[in-house]
């Protein structure tokens, strides 16, 4: 029972190539713009060309291909829900049925396109994660979401509280590994029985996961204060982010998928 | 009896960054002994003592109980756990109960022990760890200090009534006095309870003078075992692995050195205080050290 095992977002793997190499910035808005526009396409070539376009992005990542995909487990299950219910649930021209189902053309189409859209959506999302360190990425969307301070958004606080979050994942489900880990050493089996069975056993697990988790909480503010932290006024930072021209070939590509995008 | 041979593990073996922290460790447990598992910090001693209660799988290789395979498909997990009883690394962070009698007999009552056992069961353990069960039995556990909860967390090992019991750095963290206090109640279920015991720990000095062998890992591999005199007579490949020979040991090696005949292969300042004085007799009135 490894958890850390499944799980990928916020979980940086350092290599180093192409799209590690690219300015945060660019790459949460590129993000950002790609996650907008998935909602605009609706052919089964738009679809195509975008899982093209992410597939490319994996290989120029250097990340395992099948490390990537199993990633994407952790969404199945909503994929497979939204799937389903678009599928069962729209209404149209009736192409099979059988007692209360019916399955419409439209429906088999808003069901493949909904899931697709979702898949991509996580996919460019790890995509982003797994080739940027948490550093990196808060510090780009404080950035990106700078603008938004002149009406009074907390971009600096929000951008600290996922660093914090991210952080916290992985360290949090080694310490939730450990502790069933210590559990099972003394009989406990957190495996069978129904709903209610299984929320009981699960009770040995949460209270410690918990007490640690705001122990760590407690910690890290102590030494936040210790080190005089005082919210993101006047900070400067050691490692300012660069744009280079790797950057702008990132921006053209993108570009050049929205144009292809139109024509197809 | 407890058979390791040629295990290795390794972590996210699919991952891009795969980590191999065991490779081809081979070692026999009699009934009865005292083993004492040393390594620097990321060596793999937890990673090892993991798989002696099937808590991780091996990669390759085997773990015997008794003759039998843990491994093996079908093998009842829970046999292994009632008969290994494993005290991890900070014990006390896997407290989670209202009190402490509830937290102690959670482990039995995962054995299938009957209510009317439990009481008995956990006032021996809270015994055997040095706590009184009228005055600790109805605290909670979050209430009690780092030292009380360290006990606790044993005693809920110990009320499962293993026959082997491992240790991961149970003194860690604590004072001398908490120590000295653990290790001395350990020799002690030794003797009364004929306990087989496997020990990690960072402190050589703790485990010199009690334990029947030591293993000493190194980068996940079992780099020398053998009694504690022969162990420490190898001071260079124990420096390899970033372990110190005690200072009393470091001073008889250094008399040896300036050619005193002194035994250099004392477990104790006691016996490194009987040696001295032997020394000191044996060279009549004006011998000067
Ligand atoms: N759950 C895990 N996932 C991935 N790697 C791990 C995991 N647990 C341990 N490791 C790695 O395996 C190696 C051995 O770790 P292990 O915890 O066995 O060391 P240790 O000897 O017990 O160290 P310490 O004295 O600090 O407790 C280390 O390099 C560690 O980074
Ligand atoms: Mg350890």
């Amino acid at each position: 029972m490894e958890l850390s095992k499944q799980i990928l977002i916020g979980q940086y793997i350092p290599l180093d190539s192409w799209i590690h190499s690219l300015d945060a910035r660019v790459k949460i808005a590129l993000v950002l713009v790609l996650s907008v526009i998935i909602f605009f396409v609706d052919t089964g070539k738009g679809l195509g060309l975008c899982f093209a376009f992410l597939l490319l992005g994996v290989l120029l990542s250097r990340i395992p291909f099948f490390y990537f995909v199993r990633g994407m487990r952790v969404i199945a299950f909503l994929v497979l829900t939204t799937a389903l219910l678009n599928l069962f649930l729209v209404k149209g021209e009736t192409v099979w049925s059988w007692q209360f189902l019916t399955i419409s053309k439209e429906g088999v189409q808003i069901s493949l396109l909904m899931s697709s859209r979702l898949l991509f959506l996580f996919g460019v999302t790890s995509l982003l994660t797994l080739t940027t360190s948490p550093i990196a990425l808060t510090d780009g969307t404080e950035r990106v979401l700078f603008p938004l301070t002149l009406v009074g958004f907390p971009a600096h606080e929000l951008a600290l509280m996922m660093t914090i979050a991210l952080r916290f994942v992985p360290t949090l489900l080694l310490e939730a590994e450990k502790i069933t880990k210590a559990q099972m050493a003394r009989g406990a089996d957190f495996a069978p029985g129904g709903l209610a069975q299984k929320a009981k056993s699960l009770v040995p697990l949460l209270v410690p996961l918990f007490v640690s988790a705001f122990h760590r909480a407690d910690e890290l503010a102590t030494a936040m204060e210790a080190r005089c932290y005082r919210g993101g006024k006047n900070r400067t930072r050691m490692k300012e982010l660069r744009s280079d021209y790797n950057d702008l070939v990132a921006v053209l590509l993108v570009l050049g998928l929205v144009c292809l995008l139109q024509v197809v | 009896m407890i058979i390791v041979k040629d295990l290795s593990h390794t972590y996210q073996p699919d991952s891009p960054r795969p980590c191999r922290a065991l490779h081809n460790v081979s070692f026999t447990v009699e009934n009865g002994e005292y083993i004492g598992i040393v390594g620097r910090s990321g060596s793999g001693k937890t990673t090892l003592v993991q798989h002696i209660n099937r808590l991780l799988r091996p990669t390759s290789g085997a773990v015997l109980v008794d003759g039998q395979d843990i491994n093996a498909p079908g093998f009842p997990v829970k046999e292994v756990r009632r008969k290994i009883g494993l005290v991890f690394q900070y014990p006390e962070h896997q407290l989670f109960e209202e009190t402490v009698f509830e937290d102690v007999a959670f482990g039995p009552r995962n054995l299938g022990y009957s209510g009317s056992e439990l009481p008995g069961l956990v006032s021996e353990a809270l015994s055997l760890v040095g706590l009184s069960f009228d005055r600790y039995h109805s605290r909670s556990p979050f209430s009690l200090s780092g030292g009380e909860k360290r006990r606790v967390a044993i005693a809920g090992i110990l009320a499962m009534k293993p026959r082997v019991l491992i240790l991961d750095e149970p003194t860690a963290g604590l004072d001398p006095q908490g120590r000295e206090a653990i290790l001395h109640r350990l020799e002690r279920l030794r003797v009364e309870q004929g306990l087989t015991i496997l020990m990690v720990s960072h402190y050589l000095e703790e485990l010199l003078p009690r334990v029947d062998r030591l293993l000493i890992i190194k980068e996940g591999s079992l780099l020398l075992s053998g009694t504690p005199r022969d162990i420490i007579k190898q001071s260079r490949e124990l420096h390899g692995v970033g372990m110190e020979v005690p200072q009393f040991v470091a001073l008889l090696q250094r008399l040896e050195e300036k050619g005193h005949p002194v035994r250099t292969d004392a477990l104790s300042v006691r016996e490194t205080v009987e040696e001295l004085m032997k020394v000191m007799k044996g060279k009549g009135k004006g011998g000067a050290i």
